[in-house]
């Protein structure tokens, strides 16, 4: 009907047919309801009331005093950082730092699983799954101590190696041009393994037969790689790739606190560390939570972004 | 993985020769400190301080495991490791498949929204205090379930299994539907069997994730009789690297500091137990596991 | 997982402090939870010897601190046994047993600062902490020094060892003391100290340095011996060596430096920039001079322990600026083992400065603990603080550093103590058990007292001339007193702190490692006063002269 009554009147009952037809379905899924029910109950309880104390980022903090701070402060705190400009030159290190982390780091477990996925041998592609991963398993401060003794100017095995080519030694630790690509290099060599672990299971998705189809075609191994295998993981892929970037601005607290030094730190200072410093010998809390919401702000507005993205691009998003 | 029925070209015999190559050289790096480690923890003082210990021992001795071992704490501690990481594992397993399954569900009324309360979690925590106050008001302080769990469902996971399920064919769902199977023995009876792989790398991945954590108990078990061996020898390992960086030692302390053999000893075991996880997980990686259950 | 703990690594660090209980009135809500938890299972009926009537020592027949057996909560840093002998005795003596919580040292602070910050279930006594002002004033730690009237032992035991400036430091805003000092000696000493290769030195000739002239001389001569070596080490980066040095040099640096690089000036009585003083320009310069030839550790910003421990074990260094006595012996073992029977490090007199030979500053107490307000409302409060006091009287002071009499100790016709023979210690390398481990003495949370004799006892022979030496020339520098701030002054310094502190870091690792050049040093000086250094001065000065002393 196109006369305005008629429209209204079709247009309220296809409404009220949309509203049965939504009930139907949530009727027809009902179990499936219920068995999210302790899921949520348990977040609601574990993480979302512990959210509350987040309200300390508008008050002010004292200690001994209620968790949600004793006086309201508004946005002094925020404004604190906002107007610090150290705090941007932080900003700015610790986003430059995720990207590129992201850039080179992101694919080297992928690369990886494929690489393990042409392995015949089953016993030799467990025992080389499971060496990479060890590395995963050295603490922090471990890792770092490597680093140092690896990278030592005087004594180092990679300077003494570069020195046999005639090549001077070079202080790679103090020098601000090599903290990003240490601090990069030395997360890929620890977590490749660990990373890959994710994508091998993903590969195991692949149905058998789309290959043998493809070999048919006529595809080599190679041909057979970028239109079976890679499409097969690529749902895993991007959702990876999408939670990676929402910890953007949450990049490394202890490696970087351990690895960076006075001559670096103007690049490798990040927003963690800095937050540390200022909340540590201040007793800034308020602020510290502040800077905690900002982060997390950021991090969810990136995501989000990212998800709207993948999801008119490729049918896989995480919403 | 395919095989037989492919002819190998020559040119993929020589990729798979660089594969090799390139393969072992990448176990070899990674595989590297271990070995060191392990031969350090074997190795006298005074050739470990003398940076003389490669991957093989020298002046072979047991002093650094023996001084661990005598210790029951360390015993102690082990149990209390084992007892939290299974408990953990199961919930987590157990949480995070009533999450998954349901939001993998094409069509779910509100799954946006439901998908957003828990991907919301993933960015904004209460923080330290609020969570510990928490644990304490409902009573859990010292007991395992304060270590098991606030952490017992990682959205990260949850996320990847549920990009799993939803990989399986919606054909199946339908088919089983049609047979008059409700939504909750589907779960069991199929769709789990044939979640294998999946299972078992949230295994993998909680397992460690408990085994590794010593923070928790850090801050909520004030017995120490509770505390996780990870925490007891972070305590050797870590042993003074804070103070240092801050000055806060005292004489009696700089002595103390356990020298690196001690410390090797105890990576080596805290780390092996964990690592033999790995292999019982690796024979559900398994494909063809979608194989003959569903005709396209 | 690896999204949880970065997480909770981040919680950690951004919400280290969230308050209090989720019901409003918490200090009340924390007496009665308190007591009313089962934490303490103390049977407490107040002795008729109750504590602060008469101001004397009120130790009646019985026994010195409670007549029946009582439980304290007490929160312990580090390796702990429930059988420490010491432990049994003293409860044998006093009827005190604790109920310890026992914590590594590696995460310790962020325990004890979860604890107070909360203000939760605090328990009794929390060891290893010192109270930030905030914390101090809130009201959550207990105001010791209303209790130094009931104390008379511990206010002994300062005046005897003239260490009310101990107390004069702790002393808050508000002209009170909320921590009690503990592994307090008698007579200030250190162990950290200065060590050279005996054998190289004597090989090649080398004078022993006396002052730091003599050192950048005999550093060179060995440099030219050992092209490949870096002679002069340190371990722990520029907070160790500043420490160490500075005080020589008529200033303080590193670990030793005044609260924000501030230094106090006793003659003058104010407190002036450090960084800006030409002593400290002084001191950068000569260690620049170091640097540039190759003299000083060249990676010294990112030394690891390791890298340390291997130069000092191979022919590469021959001068360790500051390390602790009693560390050298593994390296010494090390060289030995590898065939230099005659290798040796050995610790030397303090090098002299332009302002004299000093050690780095130090503390008669190295730490301090702290008591819960909520201690207070309990029923058995009389006895925990009488406890307190004992642990300072002779006799608590002997059970936690000399042991148990007749035990590990015995005493002679003329007083003296003298240790076991069969204890294990740096005197008596040939012992065969560990005191510390079977009896808990020396230890960082009981030890409240270290006595002097039980240092000397325990010290290696060699050490104790050099020690005594110190002493009596006074090389040890009392370390920078602290100023308590109020609510205010401390908003302002922390407007200024982390970047002021952060720029100065750099600057000196620049100045000695030659990224910035002495002539620059005005525009360092300005940027400073840009950064609020300026700010700061008048600020602690201000609350410095306010200050009730």
């Amino acid at each position: 009907m196109v006369n305005a009554k008629g429209k209204t009147e079709s247009s309220a009952i296809s409404k009220k047919k949309r509203r049965e037809q939504v009930w139907k379905r949530i009727m027809r899924d009902r179990v499936l309801y219920f068995i999210l029910l302790i899921p949520i109950i348990y977040l609601v309880i574990f993480k979302y009331v512990p959210m509350a104390g987040n309200i300390l980022a508008f008050r002010k903090f004292k200690v001994g005093g209620s968790m949600f701070g004793i006086k309201w402060e508004g946005f002094k705190y925020f404004q604190l950082f906002i107007t610090d400009t150290y705090f941007w030159q932080v900003f700015i290190n610790t986003l430059i730092l995720s990207v590129l982390n992201l850039i080179f780091g992101f694919p080297i477990p992928i690369i990886l699983a494929l690489l393990l996925n042409e392995v015949k041998n089953k016993t030799g592609k467990r025992v080389v799954q499971t060496i990479t991963y060890l590395p995963k398993f050295l603490s922090t401060v471990v890792v770092v101590s490597m680093l140092q003794t690896l990278l030592s100017p005087s004594t180092g095995a990679i300077n003494m190696f570069l020195n046999k080519f005639g090549i001077d030694s070079i202080y790679f630790l103090n020098e601000i041009s090599w903290f990003r690509p240490v601090y990069i290099i030395s997360d890929i060599w620890q977590f490749m393994g660990w990373n890959s672990i994710l994508y091998l299971t993903a590969l195991t998705n692949v149905d058998p037969q789309l290959y043998e189809a493809a070999a048919i075609d006529g595809a080599g191994r190679w041909k057979q790689t970028l239109y079976v295998t890679i499409p097969g993981i690529l749902p895993t892929i991007v959702i990876t790739l999408i939670l990676s970037t929402g910890s953007v601005l949450s990049v490394g607290f202890e490696k970087v606190l351990l690895l960076y030094t006075a001559n670096t730190m103007e690049i490798a200072d990040v927003i963690s560390t800095y937050t540390y410093r200022m909340g540590i010998v201040n007793s800034q809390y308020s602020y510290t939570t502040a800077v905690g919401l900002f982060q997390g702000i950021i991090n969810l507005i990136i995501i989000t972004v990212v998800n709207q993205i993948s999801r008119k691009t490729s049918e896989t998003s995480l919403w | 993985m395919n095989g037989n029925k492919v002819r190998i070209s020559t040119s993929y015999k020589f990729f798979q020769i660089i594969n090799f190559i390139f393969l072992a050289i990448v176990c070899w790096i990674c595989v590297y400190p271990f070995l060191n480690t392990l031969a350090t923890s074997l190795s006298s003082n005074s050739y470990v301080l003398r940076g003389e210990v490669g991957i093989f021992p020298k002046g072979l001795n047991f002093e650094a495991y023996n001084r661990i071992i005598k210790d029951s704490d360390f015993y102690v501690g082990y149990k209390n490791t084992l007892l939290y990481t299974v408990t953990g594992t199961i919930l987590s397993l157990f949480m995070t498949t009533a999450t998954a399954y349901p939001l993998a569900r094409k069509g779910l009324v509100g799954k946006k929204y439901i998908m957003l309360f828990f991907v919301f979690t993933m960015y904004f925590g209460g923080g330290m205090i609020p969570s510990f106050l928490l644990i304490k008001n409902l009573r859990l302080m010292n007991t395992i379930w304060a270590v098991t769990i606030p952490g017992c469902l990682s959205v990260y996971n949850m996320l990847i299994m549920r990009t799993f399920f939803s990989g399986i064919p919606e054909s199946l769902t339908e088919a089983a539907k049609i047979d008059g199977i409700g939504d909750f023995s589907l779960l069991l009876r199929i769709i789990l069997p044939l979640s294998k792989p999946i299972l078992a790398t949230m295994t993998l991945f909680y397992a460690v994730g408990y085994w590794n954590d010593w923070f928790s108990a850090l801050i909520y078990m004030n017995d120490s009789k509770k505390h996780p061996v990870t925490l007891y020898l972070r305590g050797i390992v870590m042993g003074l690297t804070k103070q240092a960086m801050s000055g806060n030692i005292s004489s009696t302390d700089a002595v103390d500091v356990a020298g690196k053999t001690v410390q090797g000893a105890t990576v080596m075991l805290v780390t092996i137990p964990i690592l033999c996880i790995y292999p019982f997980v690796q024979k559900y990686f398994v494909s063809g596991v979608m194989l003959g259950s569903v005709k396209e | 997982m690896k999204k949880e703990t970065v997480k909770r690594l981040l919680a950690l660090v951004l919400s280290t402090s969230m308050l209090l209980s989720l019901t409003a009135c918490k200090n009340e809500a924390n007496g009665s939870a308190a007591s009313s938890d089962a934490t303490s299972n103390n049977v407490v009926t107040p002795t008729s010897a109750d504590v602060g009537e008469t101001g004397e020592e009120t130790a009646p027949a019985g026994n010195p601190v409670s007549d029946e057996p009582v439980t304290f909560t007490f929160m312990y840093s580090g390796e702990y046994d429930p059988n420490y002998k010491a432990l049994a005795k003293m409860t044998e003596l006093t009827n005190v047993t604790l109920d310890v919580t026992a914590i590594p040292d590696s995460d310790y602070d962020t325990r004890n600062q979860l604890i107070i910050n909360t203000g939760e279930d605090m328990p009794d006594l929390i060891s290893k902490t010192k109270p930030k002002a905030a914390q101090a004033l809130s009201g959550v730690l207990l105001p010791i020094s209303d209790y130094y009237d009931q104390m008379p032992n511990f206010m002994k035991f300062i005046e005897e060892n003239n260490l009310q400036y101990l107390i004069d430091n702790a002393t808050q805003s508000d002209g009170k003391v909320y921590e009690l000092p503990i592994n307090t000696k008698e007579v200030k000493t250190a162990t950290k100290q200065i060590f050279i290769r005996k054998d190289v030195f004597d090989d090649n000739n080398i004078p022993y340095p006396v002052t730091y002239d003599d050192l950048y001389e005999a550093a060179k001569q060995l440099k030219e011996i050992y092209p490949e070596s870096q002679p002069i080490q340190v371990i722990y980066g520029n907070g160790n060596l500043l420490d160490m040095i500075a005080p020589s040099f008529g200033t303080s640096g590193g670990w030793g430096k005044g609260i924000d690089n501030f230094h106090y000036v006793e003659e003058t009585d104010e407190w002036i920039f450090a960084p800006a003083s030409d002593e400290f320009k002084v001191m950068l310069e000569y260690l620049h001079k170091l640097y540039a030839e190759g003299l000083f550790n060249q990676e010294y910003s990112t030394f690891s322990s390791d890298m340390y421990k291997q130069m000092a074990t191979t022919d590469k260094a021959f001068v360790l600026m500051a390390d602790w006595l009693g560390c050298e012996k593994e390296f010494t073992e090390a060289l030995r083992e590898a065939g230099q029977e005659n290798a040796d490090w050995i610790p030397i007199y303090p090098l002299e400065g332009p302002a004299g030979a000093y050690l780095s500053r130090v503390s008669n107490s190295s730490q301090t603990m702290v008591v819960a307000a909520s201690a207070r409302d309990k029923d058995y409060f009389p006895q925990l603080i009488k406890w307190l006091d004992w642990m300072y009287t002779e006799e608590g002071a002997d059970l936690f550093s000399w042991g148990v009499e007749g035990e590990t100790y015995t005493v002679d016709e003329a007083g003296n103590k003298i240790l076991n023979p069969t204890v294990k210690c740096a005197s008596q390398p040939e012992g065969t058990w560990d005191i510390a481990k079977e009896y808990g003495t020396s230890n960082n949370c009981f030890t409240f007292v270290y006595p002097y004799d039980q240092e000397l006892a325990t010290m290696e022979d060699s050490y104790v001339a050099l020690i005594q030496k110190e002493i009596e020339n006074e090389a040890f520098p009392t370390s920078e007193p602290s100023i308590p701030l109020t609510e205010e002054e401390v908003d302002i310094q922390s407007l200024y702190s982390t970047n002021l502190n952060d720029y100065i870091d750099q600057m000196i690792a620049k100045f000695i490692m030659g990224g910035a050049s002495f002539s620059d040093w005005d525009n360092f000086v300005t940027e400073c006063n840009n950064k609020g250094a300026d700010k700061l001065l008048d600020l602690y000065n201000n609350a410095w002269n306010n200050m009730s002393r």
